[in-house]
């Protein structure tokens, strides 16, 4: 047992460092300081500048583009560009598709699709939750039925985060209507331009429009969209949402929030004195602290555990502690960022940069009520924690 | 990184399972704890034959030379037992303080320890305030004063105390049966035992310690990530004892572990479980670190989430039993118990807390 980073971890964690140092546009970085949510030319423009260095895809093997790095590395990585703080490179492509294409794929759709999706050439969305079919997501209603040498799609799907954005989208939908819940469901990756798709943004308490109704109407789209065999969407599923869970956790991005909660807690004065030198609002931050410090090591132990086992391309399920207890963090450090802004956090600028200039405190005091509002969704998006719950009762308890 | 363990780890880890699985059932244990000495001696020499007692102690002094991963193993299977061996006083605390010193006693009584003919407590809970005082006349020294809540202090062989000389803090070792020691045991909560002694011109040794305080915080150090592995392992036991239960129970016609209300209860027990496992070894890692501040502040992390996990899991695990949790019928009460002494061991929830405050943070 080496509980400590090797020597060439850490050496590798410095190249990356230096990396992001270097190449991290000032303006991106400050944005971010910010506690704003970066913007879609951030992220397509940061995800071509790993991409030029090789990093595209930190997470996928040699042979498919990546860099080939072992879940350590991957998780020092991901780590050093979220305490950066840098953009995350766009989950759905890189981290949801992409593995389910190299694992399930065609020859052809790998050919096809995975340069494009470290190069972010290709903007991926999700079309897998519609309005009767959430956490109970095997109930899904969008049906996929066979004509000549393709499929037609009609239906509707939500939740859609960045649809605004996106030129393709991976649907699940059902095939055999008679089959069972689980059964009849298959994977396609469908063009966004395909006639028969219509989008309308949803707004969300926090104000932003993040994610969009996705409406498919008599959507004709070519057999070659389905992936691997029909039926099996459900399986292919279950591994793109348990591969999700390490990275959902965002602990880099909790790490780096602490920092800037700290920095603004000691130049925040409340009552005459540094908030972090209140006895109560210190106490929450330790707490924190080593809530997140725990959970750190409870993910590189997860990590080593399969370095050492092989990704054997399930995931092991205690992923789903890491994000329940990752979201919870991640919620919590919105709340002192909440308790720092106090009073100057109500005013609603919406983007209006004279409204902002009317309001008191510092210049990201709008934008803590935002983020609070808007991480409410982290414990209810990737399977809520009540679904994660049931997971370990049965998968990690037997019960 | 790595969280691997070496071959002889891994056998250490297997043989110590299986010798508590066969000596240290929890019939056993009740029998044991109702009389002194509170725990058994055929298990201890079982220990000493596994070289468990040589672990923690260096190489050059006949010892194993093992570290703070091998203690981790060897505490987390303890504490799975509910073990109430003396290992944490005899095998972690005394090693440290003893280390410095190579005279003729304490390279016989580390021979004993070893051998497993002698078990050694230390007195290290007295406020500063309350500190025995020790007065050297004739070449001698003599202890007066007296010293509370002394794990196993009735039943010990031999105890390390520190005490006050007029001239700062220093570490004395001196046998139990010495004149002018006055020892009075009592049962603890936990199942064990401790003892108030008093010390009355009682001759003692000093040992040798370029730094008596130093040292007796490294110990302290090394004590309080071991106890943090006891926890973990019967924070484990209390899991799998509750899962057990929630599998057979019947009510309404069907296993309780069937109701989402209880599986929930049940999953928030893993994670508060896996919480406290990641800073046992984060308090693994940092408990010989030699920048004081920095292991300081680690052990109060840990000690942080090993205490509210152990008292989340150890209600929620009575809570889960339903009414035969309350008895002391059952083992599940037993394990509670114990988490709630330790989580008030080693400085509770407040003190550590306090520390990191006084430090700044954690990533201060």
């Amino acid at each position: 047992m080496d509980l400590s980073f090797t020597r060439e971890e850490e050496a590798f964690r410095q190249n990356v460092r230096c990396f992001i140092q270097d190449n991290l546009p000032e303006a991106t970085r400050r944005h971010m300081e910010s506690f704003r949510s970066p913007t879609r030319d951030m992220i397509v423009a940061w995800s071509r500048i790993l991409h030029a260095r090789g990093w595209g895809a930190p997470r996928w093997p040699a042979e498919y583009g990546g860099p080939g790095w072992g879940p350590i590395q991957q998780y020092i990585f991901i780590e050093e560009c979220q305490a950066a703080p840098a953009p995350d490179l766009l989950s759905f492509g890189v981290n949801m598709v992409g593995p389910v294409i190299y694992t399930f794929g065609s020859a052809e759709q790998k050919a096809r699709y995975l340069p494009r999706i470290s190069s972010m050439e290709d903007w991926w969305c999700q079309g897998f939750s519609e309005p009767g079919a959430g956490s109970d997501l095997a109930s899904l209603k969008t049906r996929a039925v066979r004509n000549d040498d393709g499929w037609v799609i009609d239906g509707q799907k939500t939740w859609t985060t960045y649809g605004q954005y996106a030129n393709m989208i991976f649907v699940l939908a059902r095939t055999k209507p008679a089959a069972k819940k689980q059964e009849g469901i298959s994977f396609f990756l469908i063009d966004m331009k395909t006639p028969g798709i219509t989008l309308r943004p949803i707004q969300t308490i926090d104000g932003g429009c993040e994610v969009n109704e996705v409406f498919f109407d008599n959507v004709r789209i070519p057999g070659d969209a389905l992936v691997g065999q029909e039926g099996k969407g459900w399986d292919y599923a279950k591994f793109l949402l348990g591969n999700e869970r390490v990275g959902i956790a965002r602990i880099g991005i909790s790490k780096g929030r602490m920092r800037l909660i700290r920095d603004a807690a000691s130049t925040c004065i409340r009552d005459g004195r540094p908030l972090i030198e209140h006895a109560r609002f210190l106490d929450r931050f330790i707490g924190l602290e080593v809530e997140l410090k725990a959970l750190e090591l409870t993910a590189l132990r997860l990590l080593a555990a399969e370095a050492s086992r092989g990704n054997s391309g399930t995931p092991d399920p205690a992923s789903s502690v890491l994000k329940i207890k990752g979201a919870e963090i991640q919620q919590r450090t919105s709340e002192l960022m909440l308790d720092i802004a106090g009073t100057a956090a109500l005013p609603w600028p919406q983007g209006d940069e004279a409204i902002r200039a009317l309001a008191p405190g510092p210049s990201w005091a709008d934008a803590a009520p935002s983020l609070y509002f808007n991480l409410r969704k982290v414990s209810i998006y990737g399977g809520a924690t009540e679904v994660q719950k049931n997971i370990i009762a049965k998968l990690i308890l037997g019960l | 990184m790595n969280f691997d363990l070496s071959d002889e780890q891994r056998m250490l880890d297997d043989s110590l399972a299986r010798l508590l699985a066969d000596h240290a059932d929890f019939e056993t244990r009740r029998r044991l704890s109702s009389r002194a000495p509170g725990w058994s001696p055929e298990l201890w020499a079982e220990f000493a034959r596994l070289g468990l007692l040589a672990l923690p102690f260096d190489e050059k002094q006949g010892g194993i030379g093992g570290g703070p991963v091998d203690t981790m193993l060897v505490m987390r299977q303890l504490g799975r037992a509910l073990s109430a061996e003396p290992f944490l006083e005899t095998c972690v605390l005394a090693p440290v303080l003893l280390s410095e010193d190579g005279g003729g006693v304490v390279t016989a009584l580390r021979g004993d320890i070893m051998e497993g003919r002698a078990i050694c407590t230390v007195a290290a809970r007295q406020e500063s305030a309350d500190l025995v005082q020790a007065a050297s006349t004739g070449g001698e020294w003599r202890l007066t004063g007296n010293a509370s809540l002394v794990p196993w202090g009735g039943e010990a062989d031999w105890l390390i105390l520190p005490a006050e000389t007029g001239k700062g803090l220093a570490l004395f070792l001196i046998e139990g049966e010495r004149a002018g020691v006055t020892r009075r045991g009592y049962p603890t909560q936990d199942g064990r035992r401790s003892a108030k002694i008093t010390f009355k011109d009682a001759v003692a040794q000093r040992l040798a310690a370029s730094d008596a305080g130093g040292l007796l915080d490294r110990a302290r150090a090394t004590a309080l990530a071991a106890i943090c592995a006891e926890a973990v392992g019967a924070m484990e036991s209390c899991l799998e004892q509750t899962v057990e239960y929630l599998r057979t129970r019947q009510q309404f016609g069907t296993v309780i572990g069937k109701f989402q209300a209880l599986q929930h209860q049940a999953a928030d027990m893993v994670i508060a479980l896996e919480q406290a496992r990641s800073m046992a070894f984060f308090a693994a890692m940092n408990c010989e670190q030699a920048d004081a501040a920095l292991r300081e502040r680690a052990l109060s992390a840990a000690k942080v989430q090993i205490n509210r996990s152990a008292r989340s899991i150890g209600q929620a695990a009575i809570q889960l039993h339903g009414g035969i949790g309350m008895t002391m019928e059952l083992a599940i009460g037993h394990y509670f118990k114990r988490l709630t002494m330790i989580e008030l061991s080693f400085g509770d929830l407040d003190h550590h807390l306090d520390r990191l405050a006084a430090a700044g943070g954690l990533a201060a």
